[in-house]
This record gives C-alpha cells, structure tokens and sequence, in this order.
C-alpha cells in the first residue's frame, strides 16, 4: 500500500480533538478527522493522552470544606427541615 | 474507528469519562427533600470546593468568596422544594452560586467581569502544541509532527489509581488561566455537561470549546513534562 498524503495535517487534527471529543465535528471533518487518526502514530499517542488526562482528572477529589463552614450549612440544612 | 455512522453518546464523546452522572443527582435530591443530613453533608463537600473556587472568580477575594458560597446553599435550600429538574440538581446550585457571584460583583466593580476574561483568553493566539515540534514548510509533510509525542511510560489506569498523578493533575487545573481553568473544573472535574457549563458561566457553544481545548492541552502537556522527566530518570 501506498503512503496517501491525507487531507488533514498533525496541526489540524491537535487543534480539533476537543470538538471531535464533543461530537461538534462535521460529518466530512469526522471522516477526515478519523482517517488522520488511523494512519497516523504521533497523533494516536496524543489523543490517547488527552483521554487519559481527562480520566485523570475525573478522579480528582473535591478539596475538603472547612469544618466551621460545614457545621454553619448543617445547621441551615436543620432549620430548613422544620 | 469502525463507528463512523454510529451516534455517538455523551459518555464517548466524553472519552470515556468516569461516570459523575446527572442520575446521582436525582438521587441527591430524593435524599435531601427526604431530610437525610448525610446526603447533604455529602453534596456540600462534594461541590463546595468548586463553588468556592469559581465564585473566586469573580470576587478575587476569599472571605467574600466563601460568603458568597455560603449564601448560595441558603438560597439553593430556600428552593429546594419548587425545583423542578429541568436541569441537573448541581448545574442548579452553580447557576445559583453564579447569580449571586454575580450580584456581588456589580456591587464592587473594581474586579474584572467574567465576560472580560472570557474574552481575553479566547481571543489570545494560542496552539495546544508548539510548532516547533511540527515539519516546516520544506519538510516532506509539512505541518506533520517532526518527532511525535513521547508515549507516557505508565498505563493510565494505574496512573488514576495514583494520588501523586491526580494531585499532578489538580495542580495543572489550579495554574491554568482563570476561564480556562473553571471550564475544565466544571466539565471534566464537577461532571457537567458542554450545555451546563454555557449557561452557568453565560458563555457561547463555541467559545466554551476553546477554553475546554487549551485547558485540556495544557494539563496533558503538564502530565508529559512530568512523565517525560520520569521516563529520563528512570
């Protein structure tokens, strides 16, 4: 098989992951866009990377409230159930 | 790729997000309108962090940041009962949080609108990557990566698994610029979706994307400095 020089460049597709990823492609950008994807090693690797740095960071917990400021909403939460 | 006619659902446009589902929510709310204390306890600590952070925004200043805060739980209580779960319970309680965000800004003008910052760090030239790292015009491909991005040595999974690397990530979230950073902490830390966050931070489609893009790219640009200096040493 023959190398085919595809229609998007490494620069494109970079600059297009997040809208591939929220689904905004176009249909005929997302076949480009995927097809880019299929031939091309370097950019597999970064938009692997990009998935794992979004998995990551749903794994990032909430900093820990105040316990001042939690005993005040307790307290509000009492009251509003009476 | 074999999913090209397939519609692609939240949960795998979302690359396989860890599931912080609007479904918990509907539990929450059953919970608290039943009176459960815990459920509560929960919610707060879930989200107060990031309400705290994101009004921070606009104020600039701590004390008034978490007063504000705290007067949003009041109100989103207050409310409780004629919530009607047109949106998700915690899209919600930011919208909340964000209109008193709000109030107290037009009260002290010297901060900077969120809109302003929006718009400054939407319209800055910026790549995700530097293109030095690409082929120049009289390469055989232009615009191609001249040498790719170094594979991370550690599998992902493991990695989330990992406090070092999360806390990694929560810096990265912590040093980006101001709009860029709540629109990652919303999206990909606080679950919500691209519509929630456009209309808790009133801002468009497109430019939400934006700012979720140069978050992204330079978190995992962070991961890879780290990871690439790891890979180094080892």
């Amino acid at each position: 098989m023959t190398h085919r020089d595809p229609d998007m460049d490494c620069q494109d597709f970079i600059e297009l992951i997040t809208e591939y990823l929220e689904g905004g492609l176009a249909p005929d950008d997302r076949v480009r866009f995927e097809e880019h994807l299929e031939i091309c090693s370097g950019c597999q690797v970064y938009i692997e990377q990009i998935r794992a740095t979004l998995r990551l960071s749903g794994q990032v917990e909430p900093e820990d409230v105040s316990p001042g400021a939690l005993a005040k909403l307790l307290d509000a939460f009492r009251d509003w159930k009476k | 790729m074999d999913q090209d006619s397939q519609p692609r659902a939240p949960s795998e446009t979302g690359a396989n997000l860890p599931p912080r589902p609007v479904a918990e929510d509907d539990l929450v709310l059953a919970a608290l309108r039943a009176g459960s204390e815990e459920a509560f306890a929960a919610f707060v600590r879930r989200h107060h962090a990031s309400l705290r952070r994101i009004v921070f925004g606009y104020v600039r200043d701590s004390a008034t940041a978490e007063e504000v805060v705290q007067e949003a739980w009041l109100g989103f209580l207050k409310s409780l009962a004629s919530f009607e779960g047109r949106c998700a319970l915690r899209t919600w309680l930011y919208q909340i949080a964000l209109n008193k965000a709000r109030t107290r800004f037009q009260r002290d003008l010297k901060v900077l609108p969120f809109s302003k910052v929006v718009s400054s760090e939407v319209e800055a030239q910026e790549v995700a990557v530097d293109p030095g790292r690409f082929q120049g015009p009289d390469g055989p491909y232009p615009r191609h990566w001249a040498a790719g991005p170094a594979p991370w040595v550690k599998d992902p999974v493991v990695m989330a698994e990992e406090r070092e690397t999360v806390n990694l990530v929560r810096e990265a979230i912590g040093t980006l610029p101001p709009a860029q950073g709540t629109v990652m902490r919303l999206r990909d830390v606080d679950g919500l979706n691209s519509e929630d966050v456009c209309n808790v931070l009133g801002i468009s489609e497109t430019n939400q994307r934006v700012l979720l893009h140069r978050a992204r790219c330079k978190v995992r640009k962070a991961l890879a400095d780290r990871f690439k200096h790891a890979a180094r040493e080892s």
